[in-house]
């Protein structure tokens, strides 16, 4: 086999895309080339330099900071250059200075109160000239540590007590400084600054607080003139306690607790006033904190007024007039008469209960049991249970003879019973049962049966110890209640058909033994010393009977009177008659007390009893006969 | 201007079909580029730098190639042509504790038309003139890297993409030798465009030069020097032809 030459066109065809490539090849290649990296120049170091001080103002290990703080500092290095100062608190950057000398801000509401440590770092160069050197990577490192306290204020540490009847103020001394004195500031009803005195120990005495609260705060002046606040104190006022009682020749009188700051007094100044906040009348001024009572003359029994002393201050030094007098006075609202109540306003009656004592009730203390003998407090007690929002108790009735009682509770919907000597020993129990959603008070008797008036008509006895009806008197159901019930629970007092009956019950039979058909005005209630008698008002007619043979053992006309109360032990009746409370015998109807009053409430409005020859008012006041 | 290239590349596609002579050209020369933008922009980071750096590159003169394809008459020419331009910078400093460079490369691809006619000859020297316009496709490289004590603190590169449009009048000298000739020429590039440099990926907004709080963008614009060879593709294509009459 010959080969054929390669023809002369195909060499030329191959010539012309061997140069298109090439071309393309070249164009394609020719990307510009970079220069070689520089080469800096780095000569070798000269060693460790030496960092002097020559000027810092942190001239102790420890350093106390109150307010903001500059720090100002310039060091040298023996043969490196200083590039960088770093500020470090608790090994966070606070500030980088890159220079060797400069100032630094500490800025105290950055930091909390307490311990910090506080570094200074001071970078130099390498002296290499190194890229590591200029972006400062390398060089030598010098640091230094202060402890660094932070006191925001000492406002916490800032008491105050009372000295020798002066108010003395204490706060801690500042530390770590040079103090030139403590500046005492307080702060008038105006919100107006004084400076009302300079120390330098860390306690001052204010001679003419009088307890009348007040704000109070110290700086401290440093020798630098640096005024730097470092404690206050918000008083609370601390006024005497303003009481209010009488004597047992009924002669009333306001007194005060002593000051503990008597010695600030200049003068206090007893006040009373007829109208709430009107016009006081200066009853007494004492000069002495020996002399802390005010009696009141021309008030009456049961009379409302407001008492008020007022602290006069011994003056400042400089003017400080305060604007309200309030700040130094304290007020009491009273009405006259023995206080026996905490609360002004008893919602409940007071009734007499066994060995000299009554019953009552009040919203915040509850049941109460209190002496008339030695006129204190024997028993409360509160019924706060759960379900129950509403802890008075109500329609409070005391057995004849005082030995039990019953209330509603619950909102009216329990019947709380218990002897009289212990009356937190109790039995609570509904009697809607016969009661239904009608809750009358329920008169009990000295052998604990209730008189309990149906919904739908008709009474029941009701012994609490066994829990059962005892009998049911429904002869015209409808019309019939029950009024009261005698000691032995013989005896009940029942409204039928618009007249009062005396029935006798006996062997679980009812008798009808008297009727009665007095005014509108009547009143009916057994005795509290003999079984079968009971007092009967008619409206006219105070008499007691005696229910065996419903004979009047004693009747006394009191026309015109309005009745209130018998105390059956001592043979009393009180009645109230325009401006006056009077005590008539129930025997011979002899005026025994006229007692002068001015507001006709007491009796009219409000209840009183008569018992121990003593009137007690339900606004918590005992008149002594 | 767009459209007006596209137009003038139809119109050059239909006189291609009634031309008698065609020509090939291969170059390359000098490149001179402005690029004062992307200088500012080393400006500036020299200036941020906290440490004594050289600029080795800035963006100087770089050989640049360039190919077209002629079509026409003896008294009129135009055609394709093609370049790549490059060149770049450089921020830099190494020493034994670590190094640092910032450096940028730029490269485009040059695609235009042109048209060239004689102006004259001087013996067997020809005088021509052509004018040429096209696109400018630049593609930006950006590299930035620290080092020290042989922890890397920077490694960062970005690549950038923007277009742009030129224009170039050229004075040619074309000597024949055989049957190829050889060319010099000289001319300058314009560019047009405001386009600048995008992030190399779509929906990006166009790369603010700090330097100089504007549009961080090419600059083409400069001197051109060019050497080329022209060779004629109908003397390359003629011999075949001849060849085959012949064997007929």
């Amino acid at each position: 086999m010959q080969l054929s030459p390669v023809p002369a066109s195909f060499s030329r065809k191959i010539i012309l895309l061997s140069s298109i490539f090439i071309l393309f090849l070249g164009l394609a290649s020719c990307e510009y080339k970079l220069h070689d990296l520089y080469q800096n120049p780095t000569v070798e170091g000269t060693g460790e330099p030496a960092v002097n001080i020559v000027d810092l103002n942190l001239d102790q290990d420890t350093v106390y900071m109150y307010a903001d703080r500059n720090v100002t500092f310039r060091f040298t290095s023996s043969n490196q250059e200083i590039r960088t100062i770093r500020f470090l608190v608790d090994d966070e950057v606070k500030d980088t200075v890159n220079s060797n000398q400069g100032e630094f801000l500490l800025v105290i509401n950055d930091f909390y109160s307490g311990i910090h440590d506080l570094s200074i770092q001071v970078l130099t160069g390498s002296g290499t000239g190194s890229i590591a050197e200029q972006l400062g990577a390398e060089g030598y490192y010098f640091e230094n540590h202060w402890v660094l306290v932070v006191i925001h204020n000492a406002s916490g540490e800032c008491t105050h007590t009372a000295e020798n009847g002066y108010l003395r103020l204490n706060f801690p001394a500042m530390q770590g400084h040079d103090i030139k004195e403590y500046v005492i500031y307080r702060r008038d009803g105006n919100s107006v600054t004084h400076d009302i005195g300079h120390v330098w120990t860390n306690h001052f005495i204010d001679t003419c607080y009088v307890g009348e609260g007040g704000d109070y705060s110290v700086h401290a002046i440093l020798n630098s003139g640096q005024d730097l606040f470092w404690g206050y104190w918000m008083l609370d006022p601390e006024l005497p306690r303003l009481s209010f009682s009488a004597t047992e020749t009924n002669q009333y009188f306001m007194y005060w607790s002593r000051s503990k700051y008597y010695n600030g007094i200049a003068s206090i100044k007893a006040y009373a006033s007829k109208t709430n906040y009107g016009n006081y009348d200066l009853l007494h001024t004492s000069y002495s904190p020996n002399d802390s009572i005010a009696f009141l003359n021309g008030y009456k029994f049961g009379d409302e007024f407001t008492s008020k002393i007022e602290l006069v201050p011994k003056a400042y030094s400089f003017t400080y007039v305060p604007d309200y007098d309030e700040y130094y006075s304290t007020y009491d609202e009273v009405m006259a008469g023995y206080r026996f109540a905490n609360y002004i306003y008893v919602p409940n009656l007071i009734k007499t209960a066994e060995n000299n004592q009554i019953l009552f009730s009040d919203e915040q203390t509850g049941l109460m049991k209190y002496s008339l003998t030695d006129l204190t407090l024997r028993q409360s007690t509160l019924y706060d249970h759960s379900g129950c929002n509403v802890y008075t108790f109500s329609d409070l009735c005391v057995s004849p003879f005082g030995k039990f009682f019953t209330a509603h509770v619950c909102d009216f919907a329990q019947v709380y019973t218990a002897s009289t000597s212990d009356i937190t020993n109790y039995h609570v129990g509904s009697m809607s049962f016969l009661t239904g959603q009608y809750s009358p008070d329920i008169p009990v008797s000295d052998n604990h049966i209730g008189l309990v008036n149906s919904v739908i008509g008709g009474v029941y006895l009701y012994n609490f110890d066994t829990q059962s009806v005892v009998a049911e008197y429904a002869v015209n159901p409808t019309v019939t209640s029950g009024v009261c019930i005698s000691s032995n629970a013989d005896y009940v007092i029942i409204y039928e058909m618009g007249i009062y009956k005396l029935m006798h019950y006996s062997n679980h039979q009812f008798m009808q033994l008297q009727t009665y058909d007095p005014d509108n005005n009547n009143f009916f209630e057994f005795s509290s010393v003999a079984n079968d008698q009971f007092s009967y008002w008619d409206g006219q007619f105070l008499s007691i009977i005696r229910a065996t043979d419903q004979a009047v053992l004693s009747k006394i006309d009191i026309s015109g009177e309005k009745f209130v109360a018998v105390d059956y032990k001592n043979h009393e009746a009180l009645t109230g008659k325009g401006q006056h409370l009077l005590v008539r015998s129930t025997d011979t109807g002899e005026l025994l007390h006229d007692v002068p009053i001015n507001d006709i409430n007491i009796y009219n409005y409000y209840h009183c009893s008569l018992s121990d020859h003593k009137i007690l008012s339900n606004k918590g006041i005992i008149y002594f006969l | 201007m767009r459209k007006t290239l596209l137009s003038a590349i139809l119109l050059l596609w239909a006189a291609m079909l009634y031309s008698q002579d065609f020509q090939i050209e291969a170059g390359s020369g000098a490149g001179f580029y402005k690029m004062e933008n992307l200088k500012a922009l080393n400006t500036y980071v020299m200036k941020d730098l906290g440490f004594n750096t050289k600029l080795t590159d800035d963006f100087p003169a770089w050989v640049y190639f360039k190919g077209a394809l002629l079509f026409g008459t003896e008294n009129y020419m135009a055609g394709f042509a093609l370049s790549h331009h490059s060149t770049g910078s450089r921020i830099s400093a190494q020493d034994y504790s670590g190094s640092y460079h910032f450096d940028n490369i730029i490269n485009a691809w040059m695609p235009g038309i042109l048209i060239k006619v004689p102006l004259g000859n001087i013996g067997k020297v020809e005088l021509e003139g052509q004018l040429e316009a096209g696109f400018i496709y630049s593609k930006l490289m950006s590299t930035e890297y620290l080092e020290l004590f042989d922890t890397v603190y920077l490694d960062n590169t970005y690549n950038f993409k923007a277009m742009n449009l030129y224009v170039e009048p050229i004075l040619k000298i074309s000597y024949p030798v055989k049957s190829f000739k050889i060319s010099c020429q000289i001319s300058y590039m314009s560019q047009f465009g405001k386009e600048g440099f995008k992030l190399d990926q779509q929906g990006n907004p166009q790369v603010m030069n700090p330097g100089t709080n504007t549009v961080l963008k090419p600059e083409w614009s400069g001197l051109r020097m060019n050497f080329s060879i022209l060779y004629p593709l109908d003397k390359l294509f003629l011999p075949v032809m001849k060849e085959k009459k012949g064997t007929n």
